[in-house]
């Protein structure tokens, strides 16, 4: 078949891999990332290393938005505000497949570039394959890897749209939702789901007219959380970098208002990814035994309740 | 299993140059056939493609430009390939073309130079072909 | 690139569209019935009449045919103005400058990102010494000149460099005559320029229609272009629908620096001649239609001037194909045919052998000849719009402005043109139609000759070659090193005490919101560059000097901020 797609990566090519991510170098990680993506032979030997010397002092920071909301300038913004005082920035640019080819269009690059060359930042793509389990199972374990790189600063942008990708704040630290002024679709948009994820607001482009409304929109829907747990707002100007530092320093806050659960939310966050992985394996059980079920259920010989009776038996034989 | 390992490509522009239909037209096309294709925009530099190329670990880098500089661009991008030590990934070259263009290309181990008007099939079977 | 071929009998032969190329279905006969909710007078009315339908003027073309221009643009000066004087003794009465691409996206050749395009597309005219050696000689009183740059910096500053030239000359600035595209929505949209965010775009296009009103009446500072989002994907109704916003948004924040659209006169559009022949000669009338409406009913404009508007035409770049490159010579006459028949003011026809590099001379030559013959030997443009009273073309013209209409609603619907542009819908419409092109060409429910029909193995012979071998060779690595020699040298020998103040007044114009366009002009005189042009305005805008954040400000302006 083809010899470049089945690189198949040798125990002593993992043993490479694992070696440069551990002198920090950048070929180690991509090519890992690209390892788990691709669900190849090795994977599991590669997570469980990442997991085992990942460090849980960085902090993972989710930046969830729709197009037109700013998000790659603001995130721009933040990445050179946490480089000006020495921290290392890993971002994991979360991007829809196409589910009628398998391909995909993984655009946050465009915007990013003014990190390109800079050592101390790393941007990836990642796109949802079906077989690892969707988006939020992929970027699960990107964070593994990014966090035994050490980064600093992990920072995990998304569009927002649909469960998978809100599935996503379950495994960061603080969930960043942004909002501008002026586009009626954001709020109504934000109301599915993201609106609960939240630890922080952000009203970018802030200056525009509007903004007051929103803010308003906004504590409308926060209002009835205790006022120690309600998620600060914060207003930014992002392309005149105006508020990234009252960001950065919500950011802070949120992070340290967590330390004394830390251990709660952190059994939490194992429990989730314990439960998420045994979910995305049994699916892939599931799949080798579903044609033929399907074919009875079709025959009418037996229900789809009786086809899943008899798949539970069959998981973990085949 | 069912999860074949994808190709990933980076469509990338270099430079100044304002054309970007050509770069548009293969990102959706290469989705189409079921490649990951990251674009990088225009304005880029050959560092800034060489490092979004290398952590992306993209398997070929397509460079885009109709200003009749591709051999300049390419030229650059490889030296920062090199750099990086990711001279592993494959560049191709498509726009305005000269045939001399293209041999200087070649010379540099830059293959699949795709002038105005190549068919799309022509660029997707090189991309697949560098895989066999 | 291109999609694969779909099987046509080349003999036989069947129409595969009901449909014009911006997706109107199409009846196979118009009569009466169709144009009988029309009235003459105010639907059409006479050339020369209210609403404008048939023409500006009432003998149009017996008096004064349409301008004819190309954009000229070498990689050096001394080419470049060779050239002018060139077409100006074949015939070409208008004067496109344009320039490198580089300069277009507000940078010096110095700076590191100019190095991969620098001198490709035009002159690097990074200072008013280079725009002296490319105009020596050429009459600035009598010409007619376009600027038709990606960046809005450029329209700021190469009108000031122009000024800058008349004034050192002795020329009279009230004699300029000519138009600045500075399109803002354009710029950002099609080409996603980096000089300046759309905020500073949207500011310095209204100071440089201000000071244009105000100092050079002959000069239409803004001529919305809806001929790059057309090429972009964006069809006919979304490509003059685009124009008609942009222009209502502008006379709205004209308004709002106490120009009326009395004052500020006729309107000028660059529109797109397409291929299909009907619906762009419908689009060039209806878009005169709707805009003498929009001046008279939202603007109350009062002057006959006011609600004129004047097409400048560009004939559509992507139409024309590297394959077979000769059959671009059919689709070009066509283009021009459409112009001529929808009585446009100005036209910038695109050359055979476009397709596969800068224009040739002969090419060129062959399309003012074609002009050439349609005038003298065809003899169309003898009766103003002849096309008047066709059952068809009348439905189709108000067809489109029932759709055009819609469109504008889902703008203003939208909170405004630019609304639209930075919530990133006008890129998705954009975008959404260009995608659907690409489905149909591959479908083979479009068919582009040449291309993905009719070509067969050794159909191309020696004429074709011919226009391809004419090919365009981009400048040397050693050319594009003397060039950055040259403005290092330049930047070096100014009289910095003389300079500084005039950038300071350009830092504190900006920051104090006050006109920039003078500042722009006097410091221009003494020196400025278009980058430190562009990198001061964006400091006193409060933003980081380099668009490109490669390059530190330079100690001077730093300075400057500083006191």
């Amino acid at each position: 078949m083809k010899e470049h797609l089945n690189r198949t990566p040798e125990t002593s090519r993992i043993d490479e891999i694992i070696g440069l991510i551990k002198s920090r170098n950048i070929r180690g990680l991509t090519k890992a990332i690209s390892i788990v993506e691709n669900d190849g032979e090795g994977k599991e030997d590669l997570l469980n290393d990442a997991f085992t010397r990942g460090s849980n002092a960085c902090i993972t920071i989710g930046f969830t938005g729709a197009p037109g909301t700013g998000k790659s300038t603001l995130i721009n913004a933040i990445i050179r505000q946490y480089r000006q005082i020495g921290k290392t920035v890993g971002v994991i640019a979360v991007d829809p497949t196409s589910t009628f080819s398998g391909g995909a269009v993984l655009g946050d690059r465009i915007r990013m570039q003014e990190h390109n060359t800079d050592p101390g930042v790393f941007i990836r793509s990642l796109a949802s394959r079906k077989a690892l389990g969707g988006l939020s199972e992929a970027t699960k374990f990107a964070l593994y890897l990014y966090k035994a790189f050490a980064f600093d600063v992990i920072i995990v942008e998304t569009l927002g749209v649909g469960q998978d990708e809100i599935d996503v704040a379950k495994y960061v630290d603080v969930t960043v939702v942004l909002l501008v002024p002026g586009y009626g679709d954001n709020i109504q948009m934000a109301k599915a789901g993201i609106m609960e994820i939240a630890d922080i607001f952000v009203i970018n482009k802030s200056d525009r007219p509007g903004a007051d409304l929103l803010t308003n929109q906004v504590l409308n829907t926060v209002h009835m959380k205790p006022e120690n747990e309600r998620p600060p707002i914060v207003n930014t100007i992002a392309d005149k970098d105006e508020g990234i530092k009252n960001l950065i320093e919500a950011i802070t806050l949120i992070r340290n208002r967590t330390a004394p659960h830390w251990e709660e939310k952190y059994r939490q966050r194992i429990s989730e990814e314990i439960r998420s992985s045994v979910f995305s394996h049994l699916n892939r059980e599931v799949n080798h035994h579903l044609d033929e079920m399907i074919e009875e259920v079709l025959r009418s010989s037996i229900t789809p309740i009786e086809a899943s009776k008899r798949i539970l038996p069959m998981i973990g034989t085949s | 299993m069912n999860n074949e390992r994808k190709i990933r490509v980076l469509i990338a522009k270099v430079g100044c140059d304002i054309h970007e239909r050509g770069a548009l037209t293969l990102l959706t096309s290469l989705r189409d056939e079921g490649m990951e294709v990251i674009y990088t925009g225009r304005y880029q530099t050959p560092a800034g493609v060489a490092h979004a190329a290398a952590s992306e670990d993209v398997d070929v880098i397509a460079l885009s430009d109709h200003t009749g500089s591709l051999p300049i661009i390419a030229e650059s991008v490889l030296a920062e390939l090199k750099k990086l030590g990711a001279e592993d990934i494959k560049v191709m070259a498509g726009g305005l073309l000269t045939l001399h263009d293209v041999k200087d290309l070649e010379k540099m181990g830059v293959t699949g130079n795709c002038g105005p008007g190549t068919p799309l099939e022509v660029i997707i079977n090189h991309i697949r072909g560098i895989f066999v | 690139m291109d999609t694969s071929e779909a099987k046509v009998d080349r003999m036989a032969g069947h129409m595969v569209r009901t449909a014009t190329q911006s997706s109107i279905e199409l009846k196979p006969i118009y009569n009466a019935d169709d144009i009988k909710h029309l009235f003459y007078e105010g639907d059409m009315g006479d050339p020369g009449t209210y609403p404008f339908t048939r023409g500006l003027y009432p003998e149009m073309y017996r008096n004064r045919l349409w301008l004819k221009s190309f954009i000229v643009s070498y990689a050096t000066a001394e080419e470049t103005n060779q050239a002018f004087r060139q077409y100006i003794d074949n015939g070409l009465t208008d004067l496109r400058l344009l320039c490198d691409l580089p300069t277009q996206s507000g940078i010096d050749p110095d700076h590191p990102s100019a190095w991969n395009s620098m001198m490709c597309g035009g002159v690097a005219t990074y200072a008013i010494n280079v725009y002296e050696k490319m105009l020596e000689g050429l009459p600035l009183g009598k010409a007619v000149f376009e600027f038709a740059h990606a960046g809005m910096s450029s329209f700021l500053y190469f009108y000031g460099l122009l000024v800058a030239v008349m004034e050192n000359k002795g020329v009279d600035i009230k004699k300029l005559r000519g138009n600045s595209i500075n399109d803002p929505i354009r710029t950002k949209l099609v080409y996603g320029c980096p000089d300046f965010p759309t905020k500073v775009d949207r500011r310095i296009c209204l100071d440089h229609i201000e000071y244009s009103v105000r100092n050079t009446p002959n000069w239409r500072p803004i001529a919305p272009n809806g001929v790059d989002p057309c090429q972009g994907g964006m069809d006919a109704i979304k490509e003059l629908g685009g124009c008609l916003a942009v222009a209502s948004q502008v006379m709205k924040d004209l308004s709002d620096r106490g120009i009326s659209i009395d004052e500020y006169g006729p309107m000028v559009f660059a529109l797109d001649a397409e291929s299909d022949f009907f619906e762009t000669i419908a689009k060039f009338r209806l878009a005169r239609k709707m805009w003498a409406k929009i001046a008279k009913e939202q603007f109350g404009a009062k002057t006959k001037r006011a609600m004129q508007l004047k097409i400048g035409i560009r004939t559509s770049g992507l139409s024309l194909t590297s394959q077979k490159p000769l059959n671009n010579a059919a689709r070009v006459t066509l283009q021009i045919l459409s112009c001529v028949l929808g009585g446009v003011n100005s036209l910038d026809a695109s050359s055979i052998d476009e397709a596969i590099g800068l224009p040739s001379l002969e090419a060129r030559i062959f399309n003012l000849d074609t002009q050439h013959v349609i005038t003298h030997e065809a003899n169309i443009p003898l009766v103003a719009d002849p096309l008047g009273g066709s059952y068809y073309v009348e439905w189709l013209t108000s067809h489109m402005e029932q759709e055009v209409n819609k469109y504008l609603a889902e703008i203003e619907a939208r909170g405004g043109v630019f609304s639209c542009l930075e919530s990133g819908w006008l890129n998705e419409v954009m975008e959404a139609g260009r995608l659907k092109v690409q489905r149909e060409k591959a479908e083979g429910k479009r068919l582009i000759v040449g291309v993905n029909a009719f070509r067969e193995e050794g159909e191309e012979g020696p004429i074709n070659s011919a226009i391809r071998d004419v090919a365009y060779k981009a400048p040397t690595v050693a050319a594009r090193g003397e060039k950055v020699a040259e403005v290092r040298a330049y930047k070096a020998n100014r009289d910095m005490r003389r300079l500084k103040p005039l950038l300071k007044e350009l830092y504190r114009a900006t920051k104090e919101g006050r006109n920039t366009q003078r500042a722009v002009i006097a410091a221009a005189k003494e020196g400025m560059t278009i980058g430190e042009c562009v990198g001061v305005i964006r400091v006193g805008y409060g933003i980081n000097y380099d668009p490109f954040r490669e390059i530190e400000m330079p100690d001077f302006v730093r300075e400057i901020v500083k006191e």
